[in-house]
């Protein structure tokens, strides 16, 4: 028997595999054994090492990355180009390692004061960020799905944490529910991609829709797979989750959410999109088109009505939504898709940096008022204008003032979708400008209860933001300004409009 | 019409009628393990249809897995939860939300249908184009050791990162069983 | 590179104007609280150094130059062929310095009642977004400052203004930014379509406008999206409702800036980025602009003479006075041309100080209403003279910088839109009948027992005074060695406009000044 077995092994050949390309997601494996071990042996009173641990993890894994980027020359291509790190991959893991570090920094005190289990809570952040990284550098669909579900089971549990609050629990349920009909809905698509087409791999399928005409199948599979992908990125109508999942989240989860989890969706719609989709640009193009109108509407309008600060920023980061989708759904221009590309990534970046410093400026405040009302701002410029004034920076720069990141974020979507020229184009631009004006109305009036009004309760004692939290409000405003000023810095970290496998077409 | 096709088109046909008569079982079977029940006969027809296409890996493991371990847990958690009386579904939160439901459901079955029947002959593929059969390969686990190359060779490290969902379900589970410190559980009760 | 061949110094003059308040912002801002005396000394050196650097700039400024003078371009974002491209011509100099002098002055003419470094910071950053606003070249460096200029203003307004100083600032704020959402639009939109036509991509404005070949199309589209923008800035009628508000709720010195300063980035816009980039769509569109340039001064005439609020009474003069400007800009004469880019130098001058004198008179009384102040000539003269010179110089007495501007609107526009000419000269009178109306009420009669107490000008007040009601004389008298800055820039600005259009500028009935061979006023000129 153990013969036979043996004999028919002999044409195996295990697959080549460059470990050094897999350096980042390697580091994070093994930090999440050493986390989960570690939390068992240390002491209730010295827990608190675990974020700082969790904190190296994620940094050894961008050095990784950076040495990746600094030594890579050209794009390294892994099981027969299944899964790439190209310029474009080790960006976005650069960028998910960098907000999941915010995230720890905002979470430690938190945790710590909460009392809620803390090596677990990391463990799962760390999983979850697994997930996005190899979202990253995935392009076949079996290892978008994987990534997928790798990123969202923890974040369903993430998001339950507080679990003697029956808000905490809805916001768990609800986005475990949808986040799983979601998961459906991409796999049901995905498959009819790998019957109509007979391949996983990205590269494949783009070669396949792209020879001859597109038959209903692939229509309907693109569709599919696309709204699958808009649950993540909480695009309208695919939305409702996610403000009462924002708001019974705890904070530091709920910026999690809205920055990291949504950019990983957009990660895995752009490879799609770009590699897999060009021959069904007809198709994606309007689907993307009436999502990002209905997106960045729906969540302005909805967002001028809210009182509570976190369901505010909510609505705001499904509307900001909006405004990433847009360049995607002038994907297939011709000459667009570089500059649509880019834009998204941009966007991506900058909206990183500012909206986890809005929640930072949230989580710091909320320490004192335990509240959030945007009422209970008030006064805040008198008693902690160094708050006041990081959090004129963010929503500033979420309403898109130069020269601060979101404003020139803006910039380029908008630019990526004038370049396309064609009337659908100069239509949705219009929108998204009257939506910038809706946009900076609720941004501006939340300043305005910052800087004008009195404190409510007239308690003016100084707020007293432990020393993680100021760290994480250094590098999001650090990260605000200097790539306003600065857009170079993006546009120079190597060439991200270029997608490996992309623009072949 | 030979033998052989008409033997297909009878086990098609019949594990057709499983697999849609299962499936309508769950939805209107008030029983909650009578739905569950129903959910079985629809697995199983599935693998039946598996069997069909000599996918035989395949029919297996959906026995398997499905049928026999998350039927069974579902059935388990049924019983555990004592929910084996039948409940009224009747009230509906939001009115119009079953027509709706109603209306897109046989709108999404019209656009599929519509879309294989168009696709039909663009989509005829020989015999042995996708799946390594038993008979063409000659050896009768062709199927599974295609698969095993396909796992561990190019997917292998999306295949390993599954592992590390295997600790988040652990972790998950710990969250769940896990007793609040007392201290903790007390401030929290009475903000609540 | 062109830095060092056409300016007469290496120095970095532009750059600097911009920095050196940003810089006092920082500085004012950085200052720690246990010393309160410093930061408006921080803040007025900050300012009296720019404003000592824009006269210089005037000084140096070569009289016959049509182009951009003291350029200097420095690659800012190479992949869109965005760089810090700065320059000067004469149609932004004037307004140049004027940014330069008015800050100094409104921050010395009044104290705000509280958090006097925040507003101080506030200011100047507002200082450097008009600056940066008035000498980029580059579209997108315009845009920048053109909206950096909202904030500022928003937090003056809504954190220094009066009692509805909130409502005041957002509206502000949000007509503004409406007004821009299109702007930015248009303005990528341009640069999408010109990289077609120039081969690489760029917002360079001097590039784009030699370069680019917009169809007449969509070069109209292009326009109207710029436009909107401005239109909203200057104001133009009906676009102007925020106008009032924002004035009157602003303090005294954000009003002063508002009006002196603000509202020309609408009207320089205009020029620049709307005649000078797209000479065809506005030369197409002029009887569009010129008529609500008309409806704006007579509405503007008519709502002040109806204020019972003093403030907003300067605030609907401002309105009527815009719309000559514009009136002025799109009929096409270099006449009438100059007498704008004229015209917006002297509002902002006599506005500017319309303005501190009902802010003095706000502090004194704690009213702006016109029927509870009476008799004021009685008990303060000084103050009363003063008003009197300002008044008739918004007026356009003859003699007084106003009427160098209107009058060559007038004079310039008759030849070309004529029947808009004589019915905005209707628009004159009004302001001769508002105006002296308002001063009638306000100054004379008997003072009753509240206005008898009325302090006469300050020492201070009457520093601050004087050079405005040196530069209403001077630029009344002798408007000779502004008309030779402004009139080369004009001149090839109506250039382009006849390259592109079948626009022919028929002969002027007047001659200009400096066609003249001698001085205008031999006798009068020692006195300015």
């Amino acid at each position: 028997m153990i013969a036979s077995l043996l004999a028919q092994a002999g044409d195996w050949t295990s697959p080549s595999i460059d470990w050094a390309a897999l350096a980042p997601e390697i580091v994070l494996a093994i930090g999440v054994n050493i986390i989960l071990l570690l939390d068992l042996q240390l002491a209730e009173t010295k827990k608190w090492a675990i974020a700082t641990i969790t904190g190296f993890v994620l940094l050894g894994s961008f050095v990784a990355v950076v040495v990746l980027a600094v030594t890579g020359d050209g794009a390294r291509s892994l099981f027969d180009g299944r899964y790439v790190v190209d310029d474009y991959a080790l960006i976005l893991k650069a960028l998910f390692l960098l907000a999941a570090y915010v995230v720890v920094l905002l979470s430690q005190t938190e945790l710590e004061e909460g009392g809620y289990y803390q090596g677990e809570f990391y463990v799962l952040l760390v999983c979850s960020v697994l997930g996005m990284v190899m979202m990253a550098s995935a392009r076949d669909l079996v290892s978008i799905f994987v990534a997928l579900e790798l990123l969202s089971i923890p974040a369903y549990m993430m998001a339950a944490w507080n679990k003697r609050n029956r808000k905490s629990n809805e916001a768990g349920i609800k986005y475990y529910l949808l986040g799983v009909f979601a998961s459906a809905v991409l796999l049901y698509g995905m498959s009819l991609l790998f019957g109509a087409t007979g391949s996983t791999k990205l590269t494949d399928i783009g070669a396949a829709l792209l020879d001859g005409d597109l038959i209903g199948l692939d229509v309907v599979a693109v569709v599919f797979v696309v709204c699958g992908f808009a649950f993540k990125i909480s695009a309208v109508p695919f939305h409702q989750w996610a403000p009462d999942t924002y708001e019974g989240a705890p904070t530091p989860v709920t910026a999690f959410f809205s920055v990291a989890t949504k950019a990983a969706g957009f990660v895995a719609l752009m490879s799609v999109v770009f590699i897999a989709f060009p021959g069904a640009d007809g198709v994606y193009q309007p689907l993307i088109w009436v999502m990002a109108a209905l997106t960045m509407t729906f969540g302005n309008v909805l967002a001028l009505r809210q009182t509570n600060i976190v369901r505010m920023l909510a609505y705001s980061s499904v509307s900001q939504g909006g405004f990433i989708l847009m360049p995607l759904a002038f994907a297939g221009e011709p000459g667009v898709g570089p500059a649509a590309l880019n834009a998204v990534i941009v966007y991506l970046i900058a909206y990183a940096f500012m909206n986890l410093g809005a929640f930072a400026v949230v989580i710091a405040v909320t320490r004192k008022t335990r509240s959030g009302e945007i009422s209970s701002f008030g006064g805040l410029f008198s008693y902690a204008p160094g708050l006041a004034v990081a959090m004129t920076i963010f929503f500033a720069s979420l309403a898109g003032i130069p020269p601060l990141a979101g404003w020139f974020a803006k910039f380029n979507a908008f630019k990526a979708v004038l370049d396309a020229g064609t009337t659908a184009a100069y239509v949705l631009a219009a929108i998204a400008a009257v939506n910038t004006v809706i946009a900076a109305a609720y941004y501006m009036r939340v300043l305005r209860v910052v800087w004008m009004d009195e404190a409510p309760d007239g308690d003016t004692s100084p707020v007293k933001s432990p020393a993680p939290v100021v760290a994480a409000l250094a590098i999001t405003v650090l990260g605000t300004i200097v790539l306003g000023v600065l857009p170079n810095l993006i546009a120079r970290a190597g060439a991200i409009d270029a997608l490996t496998g992309a623009f072949a077409g | 019409m030979s033998d052989a096709t008409f033997l297909e088109f009878v086990v098609f046909f019949s594990a057709a009628v499983m697999i849609l008569g299962g499936a309508v079982g769950v939805i209107t079977m008030k029983n909650p393990v009578h739905a569950a029940l129903g959910l079985v006969l629809t697995l199983f027809g599935v693998a039946v249809q598996f069997v069909a296409m000599q996918a035989h890996f395949l029919a297996a493991v959906q026995v398997i897995v499905y049928a026999g371990a998350i039927v069974v847990l579902f059935l388990f958690v049924i019983m555990l939860l004592g929910v084996d009386e039948s409940m009224d579904l009747s009230i509906e939160p939001i009115p119009i939300q079953r027509p709706l439901a109603a209306v897109m459901a046989v709108g999404l079955v019209g656009l599929v249908g519509a879309a294989i029947v168009r696709a039909r002959d663009a989509l005829i593929i020989a015999p042995g184009d996708g799946i390594a059969t038993a008979a063409d390969a000659g050896t009768h686990d062709a199927n599974i050791k295609q698969l095993a190359t396909n796992l561990y060779g190019d997917h292998v490290f999306a295949f390993q990162l599954t592992s590390v969902l295997l600790i988040v379900a652990v972790a998950g589970t710990v969250l769940l069983t896990r007793k609040w410190p007392k201290d903790v559980a007390d401030t929290e009760s009475s903000d609540a | 590179m062109l830095a060092t061949e056409t300016g007469p110094i290496a120095f970095p003059i532009l750059s600097a104007l911009i920095f050196i308040p940003i810089i006092g912002a920082v500085i004012v801002a950085l200052l720690p609280k246990s010393r309160p005396e410093y930061p408006k000394l921080v803040a007025l050196m900050a300012s009296v150094a720019t404003a000592a650097m824009s006269i210089w700039l005037m000084a140096s400024f070569e009289t016959s130059e049509a182009g951009f003078q003291f350029v200097s371009k420095h690659t800012w974002i190479e992949a869109w062929g965005i760089s810090w491209h700065l320059g000067v011509d004469g149609i932004s100099l004037f307004l140049v310095v004027l940014t330069g002098i008015l800050f100094p002055l409104a921050i010395l003419a009044v104290d705000p009642h509280h958090d006097e470094k925040p507003y101080l910071a506030w200011l100047l950053m507002l200082q450097a977004g008009v600056m940066g606003s008035f000498l980029s070249l580059d579209l997108f460096v315009f845009f920048v400052f053109f909206e950096i200029v909202l904030v500022p203003m928003y937090f003056l307004i809504a954190g220094w203004g009066y009692e509805k100083r909130v409502y005041a600032a957002t509206k502000f704020f949000l007509y503004t930014m409406f007004g821009s959402a299109f702007m930015l639009v248009g303005l990528i939109a341009t640069v999408a379509i010109a990289s077609r036509d120039i081969g690489y991509t760029t917002f360079d404005l001097v590039v784009i406008a030699e370069q680019a070949n917009f169809a007449a199309s969509t070069g109209r589209w292009l326009f109207f999206a710029f436009a909107i923008a401005f239109a909203v800035k200057v104001p133009i009628f009906p676009l102007h409702t925020w106008l009032p508000d924002a004035h009157t709720q602003a303090p005294t010195a954000g009003s002063v800036v508002l009006a002196g300063v603000m509202l020309k980035l609408g009207t320089y816009g205009l020029l620049r980025f709307g005649v000078y980039l797209f000479p065809e769509a506005s030369y197409w569109s002029r009887n569009l602009w010129l008529t609500l340039a008309v409806i704006g001064i007579i509405y503007g005439a008519i709502a002040a003479t109806m204020q019972t609020d003093l403030k907003r009474l300067v605030a609907y003069s401002s309105v009527a006075h815009l719309g000559f400007i514009v009136l002025g800009i799109f009929a096409f004469t270099t006449q009438s041309m100059s007498g704008s880019t004229i015209q917006m130098v002297n509002h902002g001058v006599s506005t500017g100080a319309l303005f501190l004198f009902v802010g003095w008179i706000y502090e004194r009384r704690k009213t702006r209403q016109i029927s509870d102040l009476r008799g004021l000539q009685k008990v303060a003269p000084i103050f009363a003279a003063a008003f009197m010179l300002v008044m008739l110089s918004s007026v356009g007495v003859p003699g007084l910088n106003g009427f160098v501007g209107e009058f060559l609107i007038l004079t310039g526009s008759f030849l070309t839109a004529r029947w808009w000419t004589v019915v905005a000269a209707l628009g004159v009178i009004l302001a001769a009948v508002y105006l002296l109306w308002a001063y009638q009420r306000v100054f004379h009669g008997e003072p009753d027992e509240d206005n008898k107490k009325f302090p006469e000008l300050k020492i201070k007040e009457g520093l601050v005074l004087l050079p405005f009601l040196g530069l209403i004389v001077f630029m009344g008298i002798y408007p000779k060695p502004v008309l030779d800055r402004v009139q080369p820039s004009i001149d090839a600005l109506i250039g382009r406009v006849e390259d592109h259009t079948d626009y022919v500028q028929p002969k002027p009935t007047i001659e200009l000044v400096d066609h003249s061979q001698e001085p205008a006023n031999p006798e009068e000129e020692g006195d300015g």
